[in-house]
């Protein structure tokens, strides 16, 4: 998993940008490539890396690897070019490489866009950065330099960033940590989050040939259980107790396709209580990063059924604790601890 | 035994050799000063072919072979209770002689040029040992505080260096020497005294913990002012922690974090687009206080410091505010 450290160490080396446009069925277009990398000084290469870390540490990105099966040759080349130290002209052609499996993914719905390349070192890791650089169609991407000595001009790219509201680029970070084929900390993100597998969402996943670390119905499950597990184990005033698993249920019934635990504490958890559900999340293996929702393995539990009766009373209960209430012709028993009284 | 001749011919030839005996002395002692978090400014020099032959003239008891400052390094510290550390740091580094202190030569209604000096050599085992053998190569480490340096450096080439140059001036102007001397020498004293004192203050005594972890990762001096206003504004963010606590935790933080504080700061020496945080003690506070819980952090800092700086330094440290 890369972290906030890694990302405080990572370098970028060498940096290229290619034009990957969307491919209409009408009309015919072509991938732009650079021949040569771009030449960024420190101030640029800042620009470049304040991106990497909004975007890669965001609430929004996820833990990934490598897919088995991937659907297109980029773990080759990330696995080839970190395998050893490498030329320029080896940075070049790899990059160029990754920006034609993007244009093939592309099709005339898919956002035109320039691929920008950076070959990075975390610490003495090697590592490969790629951001997807969104643009309007119809929008001049400037390249300078003759044939074969063709370069991207930076300055153009600044305004592009600069100017850009979403600051969620498509990105991904692959650092290698050892010499085996899935010895990778990776990371990805995109504006519309990980997705769930069915989702149109994996485009950038399909692309990057990966899938996230874990299956989201994992990550969904690992999620309740830790949350339901502090909420019961570590939070003693009942009200906040109650209000805890209400945000939790939301969270889950909620439309949003992801969750973001980072996010979560944003948005619901109280200020005491932010510090130790983060480090019970941690001690449990939760990780903070964003995941794909999916509840098929908690849908029962996230179920209430609700008793009412002839003068109005209610009683809600999940519906794995049903048992826990007895219905008689006359009477209704609540098998449980009274733990606290709202008056409404 | 050469000639003043001989001295001269011989000291155009080795003189580039012992100014990289002198560079190559002064980096080590840097680097280590430095791990110890104390701010100094260390330089080295070789004499030029002038003093050589001035002072085999006017000490005629040494030779070429036994003048020991041919090459000497200097370490300026900022109080008299630094000047111990960095001799136990340069015994540590090289073969060092006992340090002399010049003090110790002046009677006490006397003043003059105020350091501790202390020969020093390569050790058998030093890298660069071959190329600077130690029965050949030594400097003279010269070790005094900013206050001592002031007045070394009025008195050289002037009639300050020593009381016994005084005698042909008229009294009154003597004395206003003398109470000039004792001025800086009090001066020296108090800096180190209130520099003593100062960590019974509570904010005070969190920034000069930060300071030494701070000056292990840079040279730059900070704003003090800044400083006491953002530890003064995180403090409460350590829970119920005492002063001490938190020194502690941050101590723990430090040594947890070292590697990437060491590529942070090593990159963002030529960063143009850096946060102003950054170059202070306290970055270190905000780092920590960041990884636990960046959302207190946000809240805190909003409204007293500008919230893009917050996120500058954030970035820096891998964190994102999306």
């Amino acid at each position: 998993m890369i972290t906030a450290a890694d990302l405080a160490r990572l370098k970028i080396k060498r940096t290229i940008f290619h034009d990957v446009p969307n491919r209409p069925k009408i009309l015919e277009t072509k991938v732009i490539l650079a021949d040569l990398e771009t030449k960024i000084d420190v101030g640029k290469a800042k620009i470049l890396y304040d991106r990497i870390t909004q975007v890669l540490g965001s609430k929004h990105a996820y833990t990934m690897h490598f897919s088995p099966a991937p659907a297109t040759k980029v773990p080759d080349e990330v696995r080839a070019f970190t395998s050893k130290d490498r030329t320029t002209e080896e940075f070049i052609s790899m990059s160029r490489e990754l920006a034609n499996y993007l244009f093939a993914q592309h099709t005339g719905a898919t956002s035109p866009g320039l691929l920008c390349v950076m070959e990075v070192a975390v610490g003495q890791k090697r590592g490969i950065a790629v951001l997807k650089l969104e643009r309007q169609e119809g929008a001049e991407i400037k390249f300078s330099g003759e044939e074969g000595k063709r370069v991207f001009d930076f300055d153009v790219l600044e305004n592009l960033i600069l100017t850009d509201k979403t600051r969620l680029f498509k990105s991904a970070l692959f650092v290698r940590t050892a010499p085996g084929d899935d010895d990778f900390d990776s990371h990805g993100c995109d504006s519309q989050g990980p997705g769930t597998s069915e989702d149109v969402a994996r485009f950038w996943l399909t692309y990057l040939g990966c899938q996230l670390a874990e299956e989201p119905r994992v990550s969904t499950r690992k999620w309740f259980d830790a949350s339901l597990a502090f909420a019961n184990e570590e939070i003693g005033d009942p009200v906040q107790m109650n209000d805890f698993y209400e945000h939790i249920h939301s969270e889950l019934k909620s439309n949003r396709k992801n969750v973001s635990p980072k996010q979560f504490i944003e948005d619901y958890v109280p200020a005491p209580l932010r510090v130790p559900y983060k480090k019970f999340l941690e001690e449990h293996r939760v990780s903070l990063q964003a995941f794909g929702k999916d509840i098929s393995e908690i849908k029962t539990r996230l179920r209430k059924k609700a008793f009412h009766t002839s003068h109005g009373i209610s009683v809600t209960v999940p519906e794995e604790e049903e048992n826990l209430v007895k219905v008689k012709a006359d009477q209704i028993v609540v098998h449980d601890n009274l733990v606290s009284v709202d008056h409404k | 035994m050469t000639t003043l001749e001989e001295a001269r011919k011989l000291w155009l030839k080795e003189q580039p050799v012992y100014r990289e005996f002198g560079i190559y002395l002064a980096d080590k002692l840097k680097a280590e000063i430095r791990r110890q978090g104390i701010l100094a400014d260390i330089t080295s020099r070789s004499k030029d072919i002038d003093s050589v032959i001035k002072k085999l003239i006017l000490k005629p008891e040494h030779t070429y072979e036994s003048l020991g400052d041919k090459t000497g390094v200097r370490a300026i510290v900022r109080y008299k209770d630094e000047i111990t550390p960095v001799l136990e740091i340069a015994e540590r580094l090289f073969q060092r002689g006992d340090p002399e202190n010049t003090s110790g030569r002046l009677k006490p209604n006397t003043f003059g040029y105020l350091s501790v000096h202390a020969d020093v050599r390569l050790l058998a085992g030093d890298e660069q040992i071959s190329k600077f053998p130690s029965a050949k190569f030594a400097a003279e480490l010269q070790v005094r505080t900013l206050a001592q340096h002031l007045w070394a450096e009025m008195a050289h080439d002037s009639i300050y260096k020593y009381d016994a140059l005084l005698a042909p001036l008229p009294n009154p102007l003597q004395r206003r020497i003398y109470i000039l001397a004792g001025v800086v020498e009090l001066a020296d004293e108090e800096f180190n005294q209130i520099e003593r004192e100062m960590p019974s203050v509570a904010e005070l005594s969190v920034l000069k913990s930060l300071e030494r972890h701070y000056f292990k990762l840079t040279v730059r001096r900070s704003d003090p002012q800044l400083s006491l206003d953002v530890i003064r504004l995180l403090s409460p963010l350590y829970e119920q922690k005492t002063p001490a606590q938190i020194i502690e935790h941050l101590n723990d933080f430090f040594t947890k974090h070292e590697d990437v504080l060491q590529d942070v700061y090593g990159k963002a020496e030529e960063m143009p687009d850096r946060s102003v945080f950054l170059f202070q003690p306290e970055a270190l506070m905000i780092y920590d206080r960041l990884e636990t819980d960046p959302l207190s952090v946000r809240e805190a800092w909003s409204g007293h410091f500008p919230d893009r700086e917050l996120e500058r330094m954030a970035n820096v440290f891998g964190f994102s505010f999306d």
